[in-house]
């Protein structure tokens, strides 16, 4: 088995990566838009009961699990859910737990790129928007440069005559991220996230005080002012309560906001020191990225394009989506600030792509981690076969850019549906296979903060069964129009084709592993306790240190003393 | 906006920096921010400073910057460790090729020269290690020693425990002990040997990477005033 000898350096670094994993383009452009389409302030009822219901515990039990996994030695999804689970069936499922940051990374890294390539074309004063031009000339500017960007126009823009350039970005990114994960978990990944995080913070809180200071910007549209634009998003809309596309959105937001079920934080988690605390950490990664959400994603987009775009401007807006909303609505609101408007956009995009380049990496992490556990190779082999499979993976998603069909099937198959189903995994393998008992305990070992007794109750039922519902009502309102997608659209197809053969490799890498783990003496399917619980392995702390023998020493050879 | 939006707005605001600050304020005072001696070299320095300015902003809270920088000497060097116990000998979980060299430790020059192979395993649920040592004659390849070392590590001191026994061997084996320091994996033990006097021995573990260590051991007749390089081995995954 190769070493994984790398742990995290402090309690800071881990929870600040976990954060950095969970704050991402969603906190900015989904929660926003999610938000104000579903009852503004009302929202946030749903949204708080799905994070104190769902999204918290689940947080806790992957915590929990990865630690205890680490603890015997694993550090992979596959390894720690088949030491939890107690056997081969939850270690095959726990598959998915390295399927989902692998199959996303594909795309995610693509999405990086082009924060990266806004940011350049802020920083370079190449963005062409020019604000003396009516609105609907900006939007229709904007709307053309996102599209030429991203190549949604056709397959294959990115390698034909477009803006070829625009490439790069996409491979400086990948560099970035193969560069740090190269370096390892505490040089490469920590030591970036607790600098990347705080600058995020920074950057925000600028944006932040610019939006909230914009004052009603044109005298001739008194309306369209910074009051106005904190009411649509946040005044009330109590009916909103009554429609089940409320209570679902901000489930849903809060389920992929938080980070649960991606494989993320049970490997993170994996390296934490067995007596190191959880409980506290697990929390405050979860605080942290609602003050991303709630807190900056809350206060500044929706609002910014109030200002600027009016009630009826904003509305189509949010319903472009995160990416429309941010992409092609934002500069066209950045542009309207005057002289400071490059700056401040340019500080946005280069804080969404630190955002996304603390997803990338924590999306890269799980998979490597799996790659030197179950083939037995060393950091920079993983690496090197991880990039393997990331550059076919990437390769097609900058390639098969029409209309975002393909990588728009993966984020639904993968970044989506499976995340729902690998949660419903970990917190049933936490709560039964493990049991609420054991599990509380382990949550409590070594823990800062003493979880209120009501969380187990949450954990054990209210969570797998709000869960189940979210599920259900999830496939029954999304499922047949994806289905009927596959069917009818040959991206699509592929796009699952490939998802397909990646989990066919993932697989093969599992049973390998598998034969390796049993060979060692690893504790694979979990059928024993923790060494500390082990009564051998205590009894042989009553041998006095430093005891020594009548017998001379010979290790390894036969003696030959002087 | 209505009562109702501010009312909303500053409740949800209130309570994700609320809780966020409270957070910070507890792991940033709590006596595991352990931050080890190669993160205050630069890896969380000017990041964890600007995360506490801005927790101590909005919280009202007054992390003092020394919680995150300073710490106690005993944290640092239990932090240095990193490893937890238990997993401090996972680097040698494998089958490896040993080259071992064994010295005059008298006059320091090569005495022999041997291939050997090392295989090593955890067994029951990884509270032990077996590792298995055999060594091969360079001409014929007939094996010329085996030998068994069982490795247990004990929470309650800390320590790695050593048994060994080599097939054959009519002393009943040796037992050693020792603990990880600095990334290297120390042992010693003492033994009586003819004439009477006591031979300490030490040996380490060292090098340690995902592939190779190394290893070596010195012998000591006047107490441990003068060591003497007696054994070496490089060891690389087969």
């Amino acid at each position: 088995m190769s070493v994984q000898r790398d742990q995290w350096t402090s309690r800071l670094g881990v929870v600040l990566a976990v954060s950095g994993s969970a704050v991402g383009l969603g906190n900015f452009l989904r929660f926003p838009g999610q938000a104000a389409a579903n009852g503004g302030g009302a929202f946030l009822i749903p949204y708080f009961l799905g994070l104190i219901l769902l999204g918290i515990p689940i947080c806790w039990a992957e915590w929990t699990m990865g630690r205890y996994g680490g603890a015997k030695g694993f550090h992979s999804a596959p390894g720690i859910l088949g030491v939890i689970g107690k056997g081969r069936w939850a270690r095959y499922l726990g598959v998915s737990g390295t399927l989902i940051p692998l199959g996303v990374s594909f795309y995610y890294t693509f999405i990086a790129a082009w924060c990266l390539g806004y940011f350049v074309a802020y920083l370079t004063g190449s963005m062409p928007i020019d604000p003396s031009q009516a609105i609907t000339a900006q939007t229709a500017a904007s709307s053309a440069f996102y599209q030429d960007f991203v190549g949604a126009g056709r397959n294959g823009f990115w390698f034909g005559v477009g803006p070829v350039p625009t490439i790069a970005f996409w491979a400086v990114a990948f560099g970035i991220n193969v560069f740090l994960i190269l370096r390892g978990l505490s040089k490469g990944i920590e030591r970036f996230v607790t600098l990347a995080m705080p600058m995020m913070a920074v950057c925000a809180a600028v944006v932040l005080i610019r939006v909230l200071t914009l004052g009603t910007p044109d005298p001739a549209v008194p309306e369209q002012n910074v009051m106005a634009g904190l009411a649509f998003m946040w005044n009330p809309d109590f009916a909103a309560l009554s429609n089940p596309q409320t209570w679902l959105a901000a489930t849903g937001q809060i389920f992929f906001s938080v980070s649960v079920g991606f494989g993320v934080i049970i490997n993170y988690a994996s390296y934490v020191r067995r007596d190191e605390d959880v409980a506290l950490s697990g929390l405050t990664a979860a605080a942290t990225n609602e003050v991303f959400e709630v807190g900056f994603g809350g206060l500044i987009t929706v609002v910014a394009s109030f200002v600027f775009l009016g009630l009826s401007g904003t509305i189509g807006a949010v319903s472009t989506g995160q990416f429309g909303l941010g992409f092609q609505t934002l500069p066209v609101v950045f542009a309207q600030m005057g002289a400071i408007g490059p700056f401040v956009g340019g500080l946005w995009f280069f804080m969404l792509f630190l955002a996304a380049l603390t997803s990338t990496l924590s999306m890269y992490q799980p998979v490597v981690a799996f790659f030197q556990e179950a083939l037995g190779v060393d950091r920079r082999r993983a690496t090197v076969f991880m990039v393997a499979v990331c550059l076919v993976g990437s390769f097609m998603v900058v390639y098969y850019t029409a209309g975002g069909v393909f990588w728009n099937t993966i984020d639904f198959w993968i970044g989506t549906f499976l995340i729902h189903i690998v949660a419903m995994i970990e917190i049933v393998c936490f709560s039964w296979v493990l049991g609420i008992d054991k599990g509380w305990d382990e949550l409590h070992r070594g823990a800062e903060m003493r979880v209120p007794r009501g969380f187990r109750f949450i954990m054990k039922w209210v969570a797998p069964t709000y869960l189940s519902v979210i599920l259900l009502a999830f496939c029954a309102t999304s499922l047949p129009a994806s289905v009927r997608q596959v069917t009818q659209q040959p991206l699509a197809l592929l796009a699952l084709t490939l998802i397909a053969a990646v989990i066919v490799l993932l697989l093969v890498c599992v049973r390998i592993g598998e034969v390796r783990w049993r060979r060692m003496g690893l504790d694979l399917d979990g059928r024993f306790g923790l060494s500390a619980e082990v009564p051998e392995a205590q009894s042989l702390g009553a041998r006095t240190p430093g005891s020594s023998s009548s017998i001379p020493h010979t290790p390894p050879v036969e003696k030959d003393h002087p | 906006m209505t009562i109702g939006g501010w009312l909303f707005m500053i409740g949800s605001l209130a309570f994700v920096w609320g809780l966020a600050g409270w957070c910070f304020v507890r792991i940033l005072r709590g006596p595991n921010a352990s931050e080890t001696p190669q993160a205050s070299n630069g890896s969380s320095g000017p990041g964890a400073m600007i995360l506490v300015l801005l927790v101590g902003l909005v919280s009202g809270a007054t992390p003092a910057s020394s919680q995150v920088t300073a710490r106690d000497s005993n944290q640092a060097v239990a932090s240095d460790q990193g490893v937890p116990g238990p997993l401090q000998f996972d680097f040698m979980i494998g089958e490896w090729d040993v080259v071992y060299r064994s010295f005059d430790v008298e006059t320091g020059e090569l005495k022999q020269e041997l291939k050997a192979v090392q295989k090593a395993r955890y067994v029951n649920n990884r509270s032990m290690i077996v590792d298995e040592w055999a060594s091969y004659d360079p001409d014929t390849g007939d094996q010329v020693t085996y030998g068994l070392t069982l490795r247990s590590y004990a929470e309650e001191t800390g320590k790695w425990y050593h048994n060994y026994l080599r097939a054959g061997d009519p002393t009943g084996g040796s037992r050693f002990n020792g603990e990880w320091r600095d990334g290297v994996m120390h042992a010693e033990g003492a033994a009586l040997i003819p004439g009477g006097r006591t031979l300490r021995f030490r040996l380490k573990f060292y090098e340690i990477e995902a592939d190779s260590f190394k290893w070596m051991e010195e012998w000591s007749i006047d107490d441990g005033a003068t060591w003497h390089l007696a054994k070496t081995q490089d060891v690389k995954r087969r």
